[in-house]
């Protein structure tokens, strides 16, 4: 069972998470974009978490994931804005009024928010974006938690799945995003886009542990 | 009066076009800016709530216009419109336009009093001015005109289908994905099969009309573009959906079962004699439980992210697929992509959801259960034929829905495959290294699985009975594909026995192993050059199996197939580079775009010739449509740098159209010069022979041009005045006419007396009896398709370079056709007994 309490630490950890990757995030978007992800990334979650602190005691889990979303639309800057921002608010219409998540509303939550990602970037696995780690972590908990797994193991699977993912970007050509202008010069570079969800993911298992 | 937002990565950018903007409207225009982000060390970036508060401060009901730059900036505009009221969102579009120039000819307009959709549609145009002052490329304007004139309203025509299949599968996908091009709503009626009306939009209703060959078919369009919806479709109807007029050669009888106790029989598909160990394949369907949801929208959430990843994984299959099957036998999967999005389907999955409130499995699999129900009814093989890609993409869903995708068809162990059926989604992964056979107890020839397993060249067997299932794994069993029989055991007399049958197939195919790095050289060793005939990723690999010399003709008209509009440069210039990387370092013949005649190409409404092959074709066409034309001959000069790049244009009747051509491709590379950019300038230039005008004024053309290259298809055809798909007079129009024979000597001796080649590039090429022919009347070069190209290496290997001058001296004495076939058909057969022979001592 996923509490409240952690889903805020989840959100405190990608804060810093955020931060800490700062420069590696925007190096790898120097490569194959406007080098400024990591920047984006860091402004939009330190923003919003500062501004979740004053949410309502009373707010459940579907609200505050809710408003992350919104304000990472907001404050991000970049397309991850909206990208994030639809993970998260498409992912909490299926929490709508939880106080705590089970197996299914984590796994809805998932893939909501990833069904978000895809309507609103319209992108596909392949393409080299956050897709190609966001999608076979979604696959990778849903099987887990079909096969029996508890929320931890399930998690970590995902994670596996999403370390994987963001090995897979750095041979692909960029097929949407800033990085599709520099067309076959994109390959060998790994994915900012992909690493930033991988470490999204990352923080949210830190979390429940 | 309409407002405009402006939105940019930069603050100061989109407050600059707004005041740029605002000079030419004279500041009449309400406008609103959003751009960059607050933070001042990187302010570049968008906000969805800047835009959002934007355009709220200039709303008006009258509407909005949103001009973006470019990526986040589109996205986060999106986003922005997800926080407006229903009521007010339909006022506001954002509009596609070059940003600069697209927001101002916006707000001329709006100080003008155009209307939205005017506004919308001369931003869209913004560039085109710039466009035309270059010279380059088409504006958006000239492509309107050339797909046709604009009508409103609605539009008829009845059509009688031609193409041998009829309306299966692949042209019905066709029809979806070019009505969907269209704002008309599309209706489609089969005269000859009194059925329901079909909306165009959905491949099911299209497949349940059984329209076959011969069937009047009435389209119906309503809405502002009707005419162009059904004059596009009556296009792709009269270009028989690109099919091969032939139609696939299906076997028609069935063998009768002499079901012994250790042989079963089938209907043989794909020749071959294998054997191996036994793999029995179980398919397991999903099994699926019906329960009551409480939250349907998270069900339908769940449907709607197990469709995209099916997609997903169909597109992940075809892209693995690409290099051992054809873009047209991959088109059996957009099919698969349409039943995905299929209104039909959808809608009543929907329905299942909302209204009933069940899972998202049991409405997905009662959607569908319920349209094959309705396929059921009709006894008709095709429409089952296409019930069996609904089941394959019901299944696919399945899987993803019950997190079973990874159940995939991989075996360790080479093995012979046997099951009761297969899906076209388990054929596709199936590696031709690993499956030696496949064995079916049920399938249908025209399956689509069957189709598949057919073209990756799997020897393959179906309906050999329900016995085929009660082989043990692991059993050894021989197969041959080409009587459909099976042996399960056979005793050791029947081994040896199809063994020996085994080698000497193999031996027809030259004994031992096939050799393609070996030159191709006739029985004396004097070397032929050998290229072959391509026309996309597939057919290049394939010839790259064999061994050639290189490319001989590249037929481009396949890449214009693929698009519902032009492709673009861009687009042109990513497929023939990755051809050509595929074929480094040999030379290639691409033939510039030849429709007209029986090629069409439906984004083109073309008007109807009386008489077609005689119309305009090939450079023709490229001629008239200079823009197109360029457009190709950029992406081929771009792709061509650094290759040995050969262009040839068809059908070329006169010194002038070759002048003209030439002259474009001097524009081009000036133009590409000026640019920057880099291209090939040693292009050599060809002209390929096939009308006659063409034969006799040779000698000037071969002054022009750096190589010639026979079409000796039409070349025949239009020589003899004989119209091949006429049964009644096709068989005058025979290759060894003597006139035919004629002008290949003329053309061949006026060439090289310009000190230029002469390849040709028929099927004729590939027949191993007229090859010494033709080798003896100075053909430089044979272009075949890639899986003759063993067939005429090891046809050049019975004779020598002496035999085929002097059998040649021979022929062209002779007073007819007959006589020539006849007395080189006697020299073949003797030389091949005389190998065979001396092969065996």
């Amino acid at each position: 069972m996923i509490e409240k309490k952690h889903i805020i630490r989840w959100f405190s950890l990608a804060r810093e998470v955020f931060e800490e990757n700062k420069d590696f995030l925007t190096q790898l978007d120097a490569a194959i974009g406007d080098a400024d992800h990591g920047i984006n990334m860091n402004r939009g979650f330190t923003r919003a978490t500062d501004i979740l602190k004053n949410i309502p005691k009373n707010s459940d889990v579907g609200e505050i994931v809710s408003l992350l979303g919104v304000l990472l639309i907001s404050n991000v800057g970049g397309a991850a804005g909206p990208l994030y921002g639809s993970f998260f608010t498409q992912g909490a219409k299926a929490i709508k009024g939880k106080t705590s998540l089970d197996n299914d509303d984590i796994q809805s939550f998932i893939s909501a928010g990833v069904m978000g990602v895809v309507k609103r970037g319209k992108a596909d696995v392949g393409d080299k974006t956050m897709l190609d780690v966001l999608i076979p972590a979604e696959q990778a908990l849903t099987q887990s938690l079909q096969d029996g797994k508890n929320i931890l193991e399930a998690v970590t699977s995902a994670v596996d799945a999403a370390e994987k993912g963001v090995q897979s970007t750095i041979p692909m050509e960029a097929k949407k995003g800033r990085a599709c202008y520099l067309g076959e010069r994109s390959i060998g570079h790994q994915d900012p886009g992909a690493t930033s969800s991988f470490l999204l993911l990352k923080a949210l298992l830190e979390a429940i542990k | 009066m309409i407002s405009i937002v402006v939105v940019s990565h930069s603050a100061k950018l989109a407050e600059s076009v707004c005041e740029l903007a605002q000079q030419v409207a004279q500041g009449s225009v309400k406008m609103a800016f959003a751009g960059g982000v607050d933070d001042d060390e990187c302010p570049f970036g968008t906000d969805a709530i800047k835009i959002l508060k934007a355009i709220e401060s200039v709303y008006t009901d009258e509407g909005v216009l949103v001009m973006a730059d470019i990526g986040s900036s589109i996205m986060s505009a999106e986003t922005a419109l997800e926080f407006i009221g229903d009521d007010k969102r339909d006022n506001i579009r954002l509009c596609e336009a070059p940003l600069i120039e697209g927001t101002i000819v916006a707000a001329a307009l709006v100080a003008a009093g155009a209307s939205f959709d005017q506004i919308e549609q001369e931003a869209c145009s913004a560039c085109d001015v710039k466009i035309q002052h270059f010279g380059r490329k088409k504006s958006s304007q000239e492509i309107k005109v050339a797909v046709s004139s604009s009508s409103t309203g609605s539009w008829e025509k009845i059509i009688t289908v031609s193409n041998p299949m009829g309306l299966h599968a692949r042209p019905a996908a066709q029809c979806v994905m070019a009505a969907s091009r269209f704002n008309s709503s599309l209706l489609m009626y089969n005269l000859d099969n009194e059925d329901e009306a079909a909306n165009v939009l959905s491949i099911n209703q299209i497949a349940r009309l059984g329209v076959r060959q011969g069937h009047r078919v009435r389209l119906v369009a309503h809405g502002d573009d009707a005419k162009d919806a059904v004059t596009f479709l009556e296009n792709l109807f009269r270009s028989n959906f690109g099919e091969p007029l032939k139609g696939d050669d299906f076997p028609t009888s069935i063998v009768p079962k002499a079901e012994g106790k250790d042989i079963l029989t089938g209907i043989p598909i794909s020749p071959g004699i294998i054997e191996g160990e036994a793999y029995v394949f179980k398919k397991q369907h999903p099994n699926v439980q019906e329960y009551h949801i409480d939250n349907s929208v998270v069900e339908w959430n769940r449907l709607e992210l197990a469709l995209e990843q099916a997609k997903h994984k169909i597109h992940r299959l075809c892209r693995d697929a690409r290099y051992n099957l054809n873009t047209y036998d991959l088109a059996i999967f957009d099919v698969h992509l349409l039943c995905l999005k299929d209104p039909e389907l959808l809608g009543f999955a929907r329905k299942f959801i909302f209204d009933e409130k069940i899972n998202a499995e049991a409405a997905w699999q009662r959607s569908i259960d319920q349209h094959l129900e309705a396929y059921n009814l009709i006894p008709d093989v095709y429409k089952q034929t296409c019930a069996a890609d609904v089941v394959d993409v019901k299944v696919a869903v399945l899987q993803m829905l019950l997190g079973e995708q990874n159940v995939t068809l991989s075996v360790e162990e080479p093995c012979i495959l046997l099951a009761k059926d297969l899906d076209p989604s388990d054929v596709i992964q199936l590696n031709p290294e690993k499956i030696k056979g496949l064995c079916l107890s049920e399938g249908n020839v025209t399956s689509h699985a069957v189709i598949l397993a057919r073209a990756l060249g799997i020897p393959t067997i179906i309906n050999s009975g329900s016995k085929l299932l009660e082989v043990q794994d692991n059993s050894f069993i021989v197969m041959d594909g080409a009587t459909g029989q099976i042996w399960i055991n056979p005793q050791k007399k029947v081994l040896a026995r199809l063994r020996k049958k085994s080698c000497t197939n193999k031996a027809s195919r030259k004994r031992g192993s096939y050799d393609p790095n070996k030159p191709f050289q006739t029985k004396d060793a004097s070397v032929v050059r050998v290229v072959a005939n391509i026309c996309d990723m597939a057919s290049a690999h394939k010839a790259l199996k064999y061994g050639v010399d290189g490319v001989g003709l590249l037929r481009s008209e396949f890449l214009f197939w693929n698009y519902t509009s032009d492709p673009s440069e861009e687009e042109q210039y990513k497929v023939y580079r990755d051809i050509f990387n595929v074929m480094s370092g040999m030379s290639c013949v691409v033939r510039t775009l030849d429709i007209g005649g029986d090629k069409f190409l439906p984004y083109y409404n073309l008007t109807e010739e009386n008489n077609a092959f005689m119309g305009q074709r090939g450079i023709r066409f490229s001629l008239a449509f200079p823009s197109i034309f360029k457009t190709q001959l950029r992406a081929l000069l771009r792709a061509g740098v650094e290759h040995s790049l050969k262009i040839m244009f068809p059908m070329v009747s006169s010194l002038e159209e070759l002048r003209m051509a030439k002259q474009i491709i001097a524009e081009v590379q000036e133009e590409l010069s000026y640019e920057g950019k880099s291209f090939n300038n040693a292009v050599e230039i060809g002209v390929m022979i096939e009308v006659p005008a063409a034969t006799i004024i040779a000698d000037k053309m071969a002054q022009e041009a750096d190589f010639f290259s026979i079409g000796s298809n039409d070349l025949v055809q239009y020589l003899t005045a004989t119209d091949r798909s006429n049964t009644e007079v096709a068989s005058l129009g025979h290759p060894f006419h003597l006139a035919h024979l004629r002008a290949i000597k003329h053309v061949t001796e006026v060439a090289h007396q310009a000190g230029i080649t002469v390849s040709i590039c028929g099927e004729l090429a590939s027949d191993p009896i007229i090859l010494p022919l033709l080798l003896g009347l100075g053909i430089d070069e044979f272009s075949v398709d890639p899986v003759q190209i063993p067939i005429v290496r090891e046809a050049l290997s019975y004779f020598t370079k002496r035999q085929a001058l002097s059998w040649t001296k021979k022929a062209l004495s002779m007073d007819s056709g007959d006589e020539i076939k006849k007395f080189l058909n006697d020299k073949y057969t003797k030389v091949v007994k005389a190998h065979l022979k001396s092969d065996l001592n």
